[in-house]
Order: C-alpha cells, then structure tokens, then sequence
C-alpha cells in the first residue's frame, strides 16, 4: 500500500519533469552567445533602466542576456554569489556594476582565471582585468550639478549633502565633486553629510532627523535622484519644500516627474541604458576580436525645468 | 519460517530507515533531477565545489543556529555578529601587525563574546532569546555601520586570502572549515553531555531545572557556540572578498534560521545533519535558479513557495511514515 503510493507519487513526479524537458531543449544550442547583466539591486529604476539598454544590444546581436541582481539592495556576498554563479554556466561574458568597487576584486579575478571576460558598467572595480569601463565622468558630472545649484544659491547658503551606499566608486566621485565645489565658495556652509544608500526611504529617514536638528536648509545636494526623492517627501511633510532646493542624479521617470513640477531643482541623465549597451557591445567586439577602447565615456546631461520635458516619460 | 522472517525484518529496517530519513531528502532528489535536465552544467564538478564554496558561510552559521535551535532558542544575531566579527578582524589586519594567528584567534573570540552575551540575557535575566537577541542584532550592526563610518575596509594583507581562495587538497578551504565546522557540531550534539543536555533543554527545561542540573550555563554554551561559528564564518566571508562590508551579513539570520527548520531541526530535535541537508536544499534551489537563468525578481517568490510547499510536504510525509 505504502510502496503504491510512493510509486504512484514518483511517477507523478517524473511525468512533471518530462513535461519540463521540451522546453528547455527548445532553446537553440550552438553559436548563440549568453550574456549576464549583473547591477547593484532590484529596488532601483536606473538598474532596469540599464537592463533595457542591454537587451536591445543582445537581440541586435542574437545573444541571450541574464539578467541577476541582489535581492539585498547593494549586498556584496550576494552579489559575489551571482557572479560566480554565471561564471558556473560558462557565460561567454558578464557586464558587471560593481556594489563595492574594493569588495568585488576578488571575483573578478575569479572571472579572469576562469577565462570569462568581464565589462564594467556605470561604477568602476579596484582591481582585476577588465575589457572596458563604460560610464560617465561622475567627477565631472556631479560638479556641473552642484555648480548649478551653487549658482542658483547665488555662493550664499546651508547645504546638505546625502551620500550615497559607501565604498562604491561612484558614491566617493560624486562626494568629492560635492566638497571641492562647495570648498570654492567661503559663503556655503555644509551642515552635514550622512550616507542614505542611494533609497529613497533611506533618504527620507535622515532627512527627517537633520530637519529636526536644523531650521534653515537652502539645498541638498543628492548621490542619486531615489535619495533625493526621498528628501524631498521629508521636506515636503514638514511643510519645507518650497524653501529648500534639492538635487538628483540619474535622471529616473519620478526625478524628471518631479522637476517638471518644480519639486525637484536639477538631475543628471547618465543615460544608464547607453552605459549598459556600450559595456555588453564592447564584449559582443572583443569576441569578435576586434579591439575595444579600455574607457568608454558616457556623455551626462543636466536636467533642469527649462529641458526636462524633452525627456519626461510621456514624450518618449 | 525462517526466510520468510528474515525477509520481513530486513523490510521493517528498510522501513525504519526510510522512516528516519528525513523528509527533506526527497524534495533535495527531485531539485537536482530538473536543474541537472534543464541545464547539464548544473551537474559539473566545477559547480558543485562553486556552490559549496559559496554556501560554506551559510552552512556554518545554520550549525550554529541549530545548536540553539535544538535548545529551544532562537538567534536572530548570526548575521550581524558576523558582520562585526568581520570587520574587527579587517580593521587589525590593516592598522595593527599582530601576527595573522592571533588575529583570526580574535576574531573567533569576538563572535563568542556576543553569543555568551545572547546567553546571559537569555538565561540569566530571563528575556526571551528571540527578544534579546533582536538587540544583539541592532548593537552588532550597528557597531559595524559605526567603526568605519559605513565604509568598506579594503586592503587586507594578501595572506589572509588562503582562507577565501586557497585550496587544500583540490578543495577550496572554505568547504574544509565547513566540514570541520559540522564534525565538531555532530559530535558535540551527538556524544558528549553537552549535546544531552542541549537537547534536554529543548524538550523540557523546566523539568531539567527541577532536578537540579545547571541548564543554564549549557544554555549561554549553546549561544557560545552559535557566536563561534559567526566569528569562523566572518573569516570565510572577509577573506573571500578581501574586504569587509558592513552589511554583507543582513538577512543572513533569516537564511540559516530557515535552512536549519527545513532540514527538521526543531526544539529537540533534529542535529547537524539535518542542518546540512537543509542548507543544501537552499544552496542547490539558489544555485539552481541562477544556473538555469531565472530572473532574480521571480527568485524570492520561488523560494518562499519551495519553502512552504517543502515544508508542508515533509509535515504530510512524516505523518505517513509515523503511521
């Protein structure tokens, strides 16, 4: 009796597996080439933003592109684990964003030993061969945003900066970009400087409490628009928002949403999804033994009221 | 006669030993199955040590939890001890030169500090461990977010990489420290007083204090150990990624805690074994999932549904065979 309903149990089972099989075989074998897109968390509009740019460049080309990211936001084993993962499935190539450009060395050369070339997008590694690094000068980026806030201060005022998830190359670009501006100007007084994580509920809690603490806040200068969104629901709560500029970077749907409703003062596109293509291109070239320069500079755009509406989600 | 009861006892101890078989097994054979027929590579030894290699931090922090766990505790701070334990042991790697040894030794020593700390809360004063050690949690982390001003500490000494990246006997040394880690905890549960006690603990401490036994200084051990093996598995995990970040082990607790109650580790009950059998069906899902190419979005839901149906299936199969 019992051995029936174990042998009836297991061949339910296998009965279900075999319905299984046919489609995984149905996807073609041979030449296709398999990609992986690896980014720093699922939370994050830029990151499918990134995704997109991506796929347009797989399918332009046949290939097929994974694409995995920590369900820990910014997490570094998790990340780690991906990697080694595709590593696992002989990928014939990983664009990576790296969550901790110290931190994700190791792996990366784990990719190399194993002969899986790797293309960093959007945030750079320490260490380790890669084909490319496709991003924006953030340094440079970031400094345009706060001059232009700067100049919207008239050099007069008190600032606060948000940081963004620390360690990551990008976080210390932009955050020295940040001071040595502020430096230029003996009128700007920086209260504080706190990390948020690059969340908007993150962004939101620290601003909560650093409005408690203080009164007059003319600008807050943002790692990326989710902070700074974040930001802005704390001033707006507090009945604040109408006397406090506050500055993004990325240039996500609700950042552009929120400029064009003078919410928020200035973003960056760093057009994630150009980023993204150039670093999964770059592979697609060096495959094909072609050569592929070792930097590939994404160009920025300043967002303000005055542009915005050429990229607001209902013009695309 | 006598075949013909020979061949009846030697069904009732294929029966009994089916029936001591955990649950979980079968739902472990049937995962490997369908990755190892959607995508061949799933089953190459390349990936099999990756995958052990990567789980070893999870395995060794589930053993420690299963030792409070079988002692009817619950501890919500491995992650986060850790973490810490983690980033003590990066910060006298780059600002100290006391010699690696002592270092390591260090490290071990913090995260047991912090589990004999869960214990005396828990036993002596009396705060349910779930309660006390949620604040073990916060004070980790948030000692690891301070200490560096939620920076990453890089830069670690090359040396040190052995125990994330080297390799022993063809294995990577994680995999041996989580070997070690399991043999240690099997003995200790299975053969020595300790172990008696831990599980007398989770069946009825009341009765056990009755009669007159010091169950408390087994309980702050059982803790002890869990925060040994948070400070073993804070050496696996910086030294893999020469780096110490101080939020890598976030929601880690919840992962070990899970992979130890889908083995069958329960107040009382179940032991290493289960554990390792629990952390593998997590590892191999994870894995899996990755291998075949499932978007992460869709990952979480999957795992939470496998460990629902998991669970229920091995309730309804252990019922069966109880029969």
């Amino acid at each position: 009796m019992k051995m029936k309903t174990m042998i009836r149990s297991s061949l339910i089972a296998l009965v279900a597996i075999a319905c299984l099989v046919p489609c995984t075989f149905a996807a073609p074998g041979g030449k296709q080439l398999t990609f992986g897109l690896v980014t720093k968390a699922l939370d994050n509009p830029f990151w499918s933003l990134m995704k997109d740019g991506a796929e347009k460049v797989a399918e332009a080309n046949g290939a097929k592109l994974i694409y995995l990211a920590p369900t820990k936001a910014n997490n570094l084993e998790e990340q780690t684990r991906l990697v080694e993962d595709l590593i696992q499935r002989k990928v014939d190539g990983i664009v990576l964003v790296p969550v901790d450009s110290a931190g994700i060395v190791p792996v990366i050369e784990r990719a190399n030993k194993a002969g899986i070339p790797i293309a960093l997008a959007n945030t750079n590694a320490n260490g380790g061969q890669v084909v490319t690094f496709s991003a924006i000068e953030n340094y440079d980026a970031m400094t345009i945003v706060t001059e232009f806030v700067m100049s919207k201060l008239g050099g007069k005022g008190k600032v606060i900066i948000l940081e963004g998830a620390p360690g990551a190359q990008t976080t210390t670009d932009r955050l020295r970009a940040m001071t040595d501006v502020i430096k230029k100007y003996p009128g700007i007084t920086l209260l504080a400087s706190q990390p948020a994580d690059n969340q908007r509920a993150k962004g939101m809690q620290v601003m909560d409490n650093l409005l408690q603490t203080y009164t007059t806040v003319d600008a807050i200068l943002c790692n990326n628009d989710e902070e700074a969104l974040g930001a802005i629901e704390a001033l707006d709560s507090a009945g604040r928002l109408g006397k406090t500029m506050v500055a993004g970077f990325d240039g996500n749907d609700d950042a552009l949403n929120a400029i064009s409703q003078g919410r928020m003062l200035v973003s960056m596109n760093q057009n994630p999804q150009k980023q993204a293509a150039d670093a999964l291109q770059a592979l697609i070239d060096i495959i094909a033994g072609k050569s592929v320069p070792k930097r590939i500079v994404t160009q920025g755009i300043l967002l303000t009221k005055d542009n915005v509406a050429l990229y607001l989600p209902a013009a695309k | 006669m006598t075949t013909a009861s020979l061949g009846l006892s030697r069904r009732n101890t294929l029966r009994s030993s089916l029936r001591r078989l955990p649950p979980v097994i079968w739902a472990l054979l049937l995962m490997i199955i369908f990755f190892g027929v959607c995508q061949p590579r799933f089953f190459s030894l390349s990936n099999a040590i990756s995958m052990l290699c990567q789980g070893s931090i999870l395995m060794i922090l589930s053993l420690g939890v299963c030792v409070v766990t079988v002692a009817g505790g619950i501890d919500l701070s491995v992650g986060a001890v850790m973490t810490f334990s983690g980033m003590i042991m990066a910060w006298l790697l780059v600002n100290t030169s006391v010699p690696i040894a002592f270092i390591l030794l260090a490290t071990l020593l913090v995260g047991i500090a912090f589990g004999m700390l869960n214990g005396v809360f828990v036993s002596k004063m009396r705060i349910p461990s779930f309660i006390a050690t949620l604040g073990t949690q916060g004070i980790a982390l948030g000692l690891s977010l301070g200490m560096n001003k939620g920076y990453t500490i890089s830069g670690l000494p090359p040396a040190i990489g052995y125990f994330g990246n080297g390799t022993f006997l063809a294995l990577p040394i994680p995999i041996w420290l989580a070997v070690g880690a399991f043999l240690v905890t099997f003995v200790l549960l299975r053969f020595t007083p300790f172990g008696v006690y831990a599980y007398a603990i989770g069946g009825n401490e009341d009765a056990l204090a009755l009669a007159g036994k010091p169950s408390w200084l087994f309980k702050i051990f059982t803790f002890g150990y869990a925060g040994l093996m948070s400070g073993l598995a804070a050496i696996v995990v910086t030294a893999r990624s020469m780096a110490a970040q101080p939020t890598v082990g976030v929601g880690m607790e919840f992962e070990a805690f899970s992979a130890a109650v889908l083995g069958g580790v329960f107040a009382g009950r179940g032991g290493a074994g289960e554990t390792v059998l629990g952390v593998l069906f997590i590892l191999i899902l994870r894995n899996g999932l990755n291998v075949v190419g499932v978007p992460t979005y869709y990952q979480l839901a999957i795992i939470g549904m496998t460990l629902i149906v998991g669970m229920a299936l091995s309730m309804v199969l252990e019922r069966r065979l109880r029969r």
